[in-house]
């Protein structure tokens, strides 16, 4: 008997779901990476990726709230608050996480991709 | 005579499938004790058993060889009625689906290579399903590319290992008639 | 291969891929989350549902209540019922939803034996918690700013709230609580069966899933770790108290806002404490009580009540955890 663990039909078979695969990917809007959102009184006043550095100024109604994104933590740098309690929180970056300035009604809350959920659906502290 | 040797080719049947299923169901637990930085992402080795019951004895056999490994490999593992138990039996009957519909439909056409490879993918594709049903996220059909691409490299390694294990297994089966 | 067969294949194929796509194009299900700063702190609303969309209203409506329900109860606030409760002595007509914290808060009261005293107001503001610059205050003044306080300053009769002392009311351990499930009961008129409601780290969760809820609690001492999660199948409040909140260090002495009524310091048989129950406003005070009872006498006061149990880390850092919710926690 021949051998039969690999004939043309096999070829095919994994080629259409190679190509299946590869296609699904393409067609798959790609999902977003961590963004890095700032609300007021639930409204999204700006969103950026997580990865890309960069420094923001949001004005509130004490004043400006300077939010820095580096190396993929978001902390707050500087604000006008105040006692500066959002500026010595620790940087966050996980999903799901966040800063809060309260005199200055900002949330900074990282909204991270679908793919790696985190083990836990709230965080009790 | 020709009773006693049909009983005999019966008794020898139920003998390896009874074999099949306790080797399967040990790779199981094995594979669910290895860490994985996914925990579906399994590489799917109980499946050459599958495969060997699925060509030496065609596709009843092939069922009763994987629900037999996913039930008792749940009741052993003690996740049975669990999400991980529901997610191994919808990804493993997608799969016995897949390899039984493919073998019975390609004939001798299809080797064990392509029926592992459409396996894995309807592994994947059942338990996609149900954890999609199950996490109630859509979120999860993000994995469907890479899990696939995974899925026919693991499927063509176990296609490979159960034409060998065929092979042999085949050999000397002829060998004692 | 004959053509019945490659038909079969194609609509096999066909169908997989409609399967597929049906998914992907119905992937916007995203729970619809929302936050608003109230209480001191985020409050988030999570709806699950196939199209969270049409409760956005009803979230709005419940962030309203709770932003009602916190003047009533702020004592910030120079209006607010506890304000003017505080300053007077005598027969008080407080709006229903303070009598009925205060009812609330006054069973629990007796039930600790008074390590839940929602009348330690001069002694909060004493150490000044919430100031720029909190400190430990000298024992004499601690004396006085005891003086009055204790479930006894309290009673509520014909509707009516009765305060037989000086002493300044305090719901900080209740009142979150009560909002929460406040809000809760709103959402839930409204239509909402599955949701999640989340004040600073104190939940109160709606309804079931087709998985259970995990509820991750957070390390006492370390911020980034966790200390063990809860799997609880059935809707309930998770509320932690901690002593790394709020606090301050003064000659390298940690100094909390959990008091002992019964010595006007920090409680110190606690590090942190998480009581599980079906309602915040009982999770809540429970919460604060057995922080201030330590392991013990808390887990044993968990007991009493109906589907309650508790996670404890005591000063020590050795975790107990009461006999009903062991089944329920993961450990990481």
């Amino acid at each position: 008997m021949a051998r039969k663990c690999f004939t043309l039909w096999d070829c095919l078979v994994v080629a259409v779901l190679l190509i299946t695969a590869l296609a699904s990917w393409l067609l798959m809007p790609h999902a977003d990476g961590a963004m890095v959102i700032v609300e007021r009184q639930g409204r999204v006043l700006f969103r950026a990726p997580l990865h890309c550095r960069r420094e923001v100024s949001l004005d509130g109604p004490l004043g400006p709230t300077v939010i820095s994104i580096e190396n993929g933590w978001v902390r707050v740098k500087n604000s006008s608050c105040p006692r500066h309690l959002c500026q010595h929180h620790k940087a966050i970056r996980r999903s799901g996480e966040m800063l809060a300035c309260l005199p200055n009604g900002l949330v900074i809350r990282v909204a991270g991709p679908v793919s790696v959920p985190e083990p836990y659906d709230f965080l009790s502290h | 005579m020709i009773s006693s040797a049909i009983d005999r080719l019966r008794a020898r049947r139920e003998a390896l499938l009874a074999l099949f299923s306790a080797l399967a169901i040990a790779i199981h637990a094995f594979e669910f004790l290895l860490p994985s930085p996914v925990p579906w992402l399994r590489p799917g080795l109980a499946n050459i058993l599958t495969l060997c019951a699925l060509f030496l004895y065609g596709g009843r056999a092939a069922w009763l060889v994987a629900l037999t490994r996913i039930c008792l490999g749940g009741l052993l593992l003690g996740t049975l009625l669990s999400p991980t138990f529901f997610l191994a039996l919808s990804g493993g009957v997608a799969a016995t689906a897949m390899m039984t519909l493919a073998h019975m439909l390609a004939g001798g056409r299809l080797g064990t290579v392509g029926i592992s490879v459409l396996g894995a993918a309807g592994h994947i594709l059942g338990q996609l399903l149900m954890a999609a049903w199950l996490l109630r996220h859509p979120g999860v059909w993000r994995l469907f590319p890479p899990l696939l691409m995974l899925a026919v490299v693991t499927g063509a390694f176990n296609g490979l290992a159960a034409d060998l294990l065929l092979q042999r297994l085949r050999l000397r089966l002829a060998r004692c008639p | 291969m004959s053509p019945w067969r490659l038909l079969v294949i194609g609509v096999l194929w066909i169908g997989v891929a409609a399967a597929f796509w049906h998914v992907v194009q119905n992937r916007e299900q995203h729970p619809l989350s929302r936050t608003r700063l109230l209480l001191g702190t985020v409050v988030e609303i999570t709806i699950y549902d196939e199209r969270p969309q049409r409760f956005a209203d009803s979230v709005d409506a419940a962030f309203q209540e709770m932003a009602r329900i916190e003047s009533l109860t702020s004592f910030h606030q120079p209006q607010s019922d506890v304000t003017r409760l505080s300053s007077t002595t005598g027969t008080f007509a407080a709006a229903p939803e303070v009598l009925e914290i205060l009812k609330q808060g006054l069973k629990i009261s007796r039930a600790s034996d008074g390590a839940f005293d929602m009348t330690l107001g001069r002694l909060k503001a004493l150490w000044g918690f919430g100031s720029p610059h909190p400190r430990r205050p000298a024992p004499e003044d601690i004396r006085e700013a005891l003086q009055g306080s204790g479930s006894e300053a309290l009673s509520i009769e014909q509707g009516r709230v009765l305060k037989h002392t000086n002493a300044r009311i305090d719901l900080g351990g209740i009142a979150k609580g009560y909002i929460i499930d406040r809000a809760a009961a709103l959402l839930q008129r409204a239509g909402v069966r599955c949701a999640a409601i989340n004040v600073g780290g104190d939940l109160r969760l709606i309804g079931r899933r087709a998985v259970p809820w995990r509820i991750a609690i957070r390390h006492p001492r370390h911020s980034d770790a966790l200390l063990a999660t809860l799997v609880l199948a059935e809707p309930l409040a998770v509320v932690t108290s901690g002593d790394y909140e709020r606090f301050f260090e003064q000659g390298g002495v940690r100094y909390h806002h959990l008091f002992d009524p019964a010595t006007g310091m920090p409680a110190n048989r606690c590090r942190s404490v998480t009581v599980v129950s079906p309602e915040a406003a009982l999770a809540d005070a429970l919460a604060t009580a057995v922080f201030v009872m330590g392991p013990d006498a808390g887990l044993a006061l968990l007991e009493r009540y109906s589907r309650t149990g508790g996670l404890v880390v005591d000063a020590a850092g050795v975790v107990h955890v009461s006999r009903g919710l062991r089944s329920q926690v993961v450990w990481p």
